[in-house]
């Protein structure tokens, strides 16, 4: 939903990949699919399925239109994170069009007879170089995934709890034990249906026994850590999951500016605090400006992204630019608390100066394969 | 300078109601779902929505201006409303490009011979097509049809010059049930849908009210329409210009559905093929006018209804729209070849609409379509034994 159809500097050209959308070949032997860059995640979910298969994570919140290509540049965080971690875990190699025009395929791939196979082949990983590159170093246009056998089963689950710190200990245990594909926890604001200081809901997918056996185990774990289940929450929320969330950003929005990035889970509360206390001492300003803002938690197997929204009407240019503000000084505190951003984006020019020889050696990387400065220019 | 875009300003809150997700592109979701017609041809982001917001927006700004290549991207937008109805905020990017368009037209930027033609005619004749205002009532010889009552029917220019059949059709189907209509006839202006997408806003302004005027005096309550361009027209767009909404407005197929549940009116012969139906875009995702259609031909006997892969609020328009068979002819055929690719997908063998600019798109005298055509209100007269 990040949607950036805009290029950041005058003069540039656009380059839309989406007629780029063939199936090239679902190879079932090796548990993989190779596809080009402009379909859509959903497009290549509904494929599979009728064959029987699936993907390992569904894809970013807009999947339905939101493309393969797309979101490996800017490293989405996908649903089923909480099982797989982050796209490049799914992911056996790339096809990648670098700015002189040079092909290359990664991993296996590198090897035309076997195209679907490792990511980890021939020494360095270089697919892990151009996932979450914003597309500053090469064009992606095909990407073999890994693909599972179709889940028998799904089931949700939605718990309020009346303690932050509860919501953590049971997003740790859920995490500990890799019980859910998905989960996500509300901070602020809390859905009404769930209500209490925080809330949790998570997904279950698999094999029917398995999905049970988890089930079990979850409902444990989230009672032991003083949750209170809320029933058929999860459900709707895991069932509208492609369209929801678009919907809900532009009820709150739609201007939205985010920064966001990872933290170990148990820390949770100690980034947490002070964003809540910031929002507090502006409470009169957000109420006047129509600021709306947003914090929660997405798990990804051993850490929590930490997603901490803004929303106003764009419009209003007094509060877009207040949001804006806002996002600097937010910027600044969650840095300041251990916070590692996963994108770059409009935030670069201020974690670039904080993350030491970081961003010097992706510059020389980006100098070395892009010269010019051609491909997204103004980014880095 | 940054010039003033006043039309534009009326849209802001729209403009910046879209935050870019791309559902308007394409939304695939228990089927593919490609959404602007414009877009699948052309390629380019500014001929889908939302680029077409982004120029907007970049116009509000003062980022960009009209220019010759953005004015005729501008004018290829079909107002299908597609993209409105699967954008999570409903972003109404068709009223933001008929903003435009009258903007465009009011800085003398409009370069397109055939919308120059429409103008004039529509200001001579008071149709687009420059035929006698006569002509216009030919359709009506020898049916008595009163001019005033309170029971109007508004059939409009397609309807009156180029698809008379429907008209006709329709008035003996009422008179079967014993329902009698008024018609202007002479007095009948075009009800400007040419003009407000061709972005004459004053002069599809003048159409509207001088219609309305002159359905008050002739004593008109409820208005009856066939055209779904005209149905919007005087439902949606009228009360928005008067700020009141006079008169009840019905689209035929609401009207018909209704005679045949009463019981007034009934079916006398089978018809035993498969038909699909094509929705209008103004019809449907305008007006929300999706069942009727449908279940008047459920009950045609013998009739077995098929639906096209997409229907009701994922139809693909006939390409008709907005001007753009005037302006990009070419363009506006390939897309109506393509819907009627779909239907033959189907199986059916009979390709329904109710809508005379969806069916001109797939007339035989345009194109060879290799599949039979019926508009829908002549297709219930046949099956009642009408002869047309």
């Amino acid at each position: 939903m990040c949607g950036a159809p805009i290029p950041l500097v005058d003069s540039s050209i656009m380059m839309d990949l989406t007629r780029m959308r063939r199936i090239v070949d679902l190879n079932e032997d090796s548990m993989s699919i190779l596809v080009e860059a402009g379909i859509t995640w959903t497009e290549v979910i509904e494929y599979l399925e009728k064959r029987g298969w699936e993907l390992g994570l569904e894809g970013p919140w807009s999947a339905p239109s939101a493309t393969v290509g797309g979101a490996i540049a800017v490293a989405a965080i996908s649903m089923g994170a909480a099982r797989y971690g982050g796209l490049g875990s799914q992911i056996l190699g790339l096809e990648v069009i670098l700015p002189d025009g040079e092909m290359i395929r990664t991993g296996a791939g590198a090897n035309p007879a076997n195209l679907m196979v490792a990511r980890d082949c021939n020494g360095i990983d270089m697919a892990g170089l151009f996932i979450g590159s914003h597309g500053t170093l090469g064009v992606i246009t095909e990407v073999a995934l890994k693909i599972y056998p179709l889940h028998e089963m799904e089931d949700y689950f939605a718990f309020s709890f009346s303690d932050l710190n509860d919501a953590i200990e049971a997003l740790h245990g859920l995490s500990k034990y890799r019980v859910p594909y998905d989960t996500r926890m509300f901070v602020h604001p809390v859905p009404e249906e769930i209500g209490g200081r925080a809330g949790i809901v998570f997904m279950l997918k698999g094999k029917k026994t398995e999905v049970l056996e988890l089930s079990r185990f979850g409902l444990d774990l989230m009672r032991t850590a003083k949750g209170k289940e809320i029933p058929d929450f999860g459900k709707t929320y895991y069932q509208g999951r492609f369209t929801a969330r678009a919907e809900a950003f532009g009820k709150a929005g739609p201007g939205w500016l985010e920064v966001a990035g990872f933290i170990p889970i148990k820390r949770y509360p100690e980034v947490a605090a002070p964003i809540l206390d910031y929002f507090a001492v502006r409470k009169t300003e957000i109420e006047r400006l129509g600021i709306k803002w947003s914090l929660g938690g997405l798990l990804e197997t051993n850490a929590v992204n930490i997603p901490m929204a803004l929303f106003c009407n764009e419009s209003n240019s007094e509060s877009w630019q207040r949001i804006l503000d806002y996002l600097w000084e937010l910027s600044d505190l969650m840095f300041s608390l251990g916070v590692s951003p996963y994108w770059i984006g409009h935030l670069n020019p201020y974690w670039k100066g904080k993350l030491g020889n970081f961003y010097q050696v992706y510059e020389r990387i980006k100098k070395s394969l892009d010269p010019d400065g051609i491909l997204n220019p103004g980014l880095l | 300078m940054k010039k003033e875009h006043l039309e534009l300003e009326r849209y802001k809150e729209e403009i910046y109601h879209c935050f870019r997700c791309g559902f308007c592109r394409e939304l695939v979701l228990g089927g593919a779902y490609r959404i602007c017609p414009i877009r699948e041809e052309l390629g380019f982001e500014t001929t889908y929505a939302r680029g077409r917001i982004g120029a907007a927006r970049a116009l509000l700004e003062g980022k960009i201006e009209y220019s010759d290549p953005l004015v005729e991207r501008i004018y290829t937008c079909l107002g299908c409303y597609n993209c409105k109805a699967h954008c999570p905020t409903k972003v109404d990017t068709p009223s933001v490009v008929r903003g435009q368009r009258n903007e465009i037209y009011q800085q003398g930027l409009r370069k397109f011979k055939a919308l120059e033609e429409i103008d004039s005619n529509i200001e001579v004749y008071k149709n687009p097509y420059g035929f006698g205002q006569k002509m216009r009532n030919q359709w009506a010889e020898g049916l008595d049809l009163p001019k005033k009552g309170e029971l109007l029917y508004f059939p409009g220019c397609a309807t009156a010059y180029d698809r008379p059949e429907i008209a006709q059709s329709l008035v003996k189907v009422l008179k079967r049930a014993g329902i009698e209509v008024a018609y202007l006839g002479e007095e009948e202006w075009c009800c400007g849908i040419p003009e407000l997408w061709n972005g004459n806003l004053a002069s599809a302004k003048l159409l509207m009210e001088e219609n309305g005027r002159r359905f008050e005096a002739a004593g008109a309550k409820m208005i009856l329409t066939s055209c779904p361009d005209c149905y919007n027209v005087f439902h949606h767009h009228l009360p928005q210009i008067l700020g009141k909404q006079p008169f009840r407005v019905f689209h035929i197929t609401e009207f018909l559905l209704n005679l045949l549940k009463e019981g007034r009116i009934g079916f006398q012969k089978e018809i035993k093929k498969r038909v699909t139906y094509h929705d209008p875009c103004r019809l449907g995702r305008e007006a929300g006018i999706f069942e009727p259609p449908r279940e008047i031909l459920k009950r045609i006997p013998g009739i077995q209804l098929v639906e096209m892969k997409r229907n009701r609020e994922h139809s693909w328009c006939c390409g008709g729209g907005g001007v753009v068979n005037l302006v990009y002819p070419k363009l506006s055929i390939k897309i109506a070849k393509d819907r009627v690719e779909e239907a033959k997908e189907t199986g059916a063998e009979i390709l329904v609409t109710c809508c005379p600019l969806c069916y001109r798109q797939f007339d035989n005298r345009l194109w060879e379509r290799e599949m039979e055509l019926q508009e829908l209100i002549v297709l219930v007269a046949a099956v009642m034994g009408i002869e047309s």
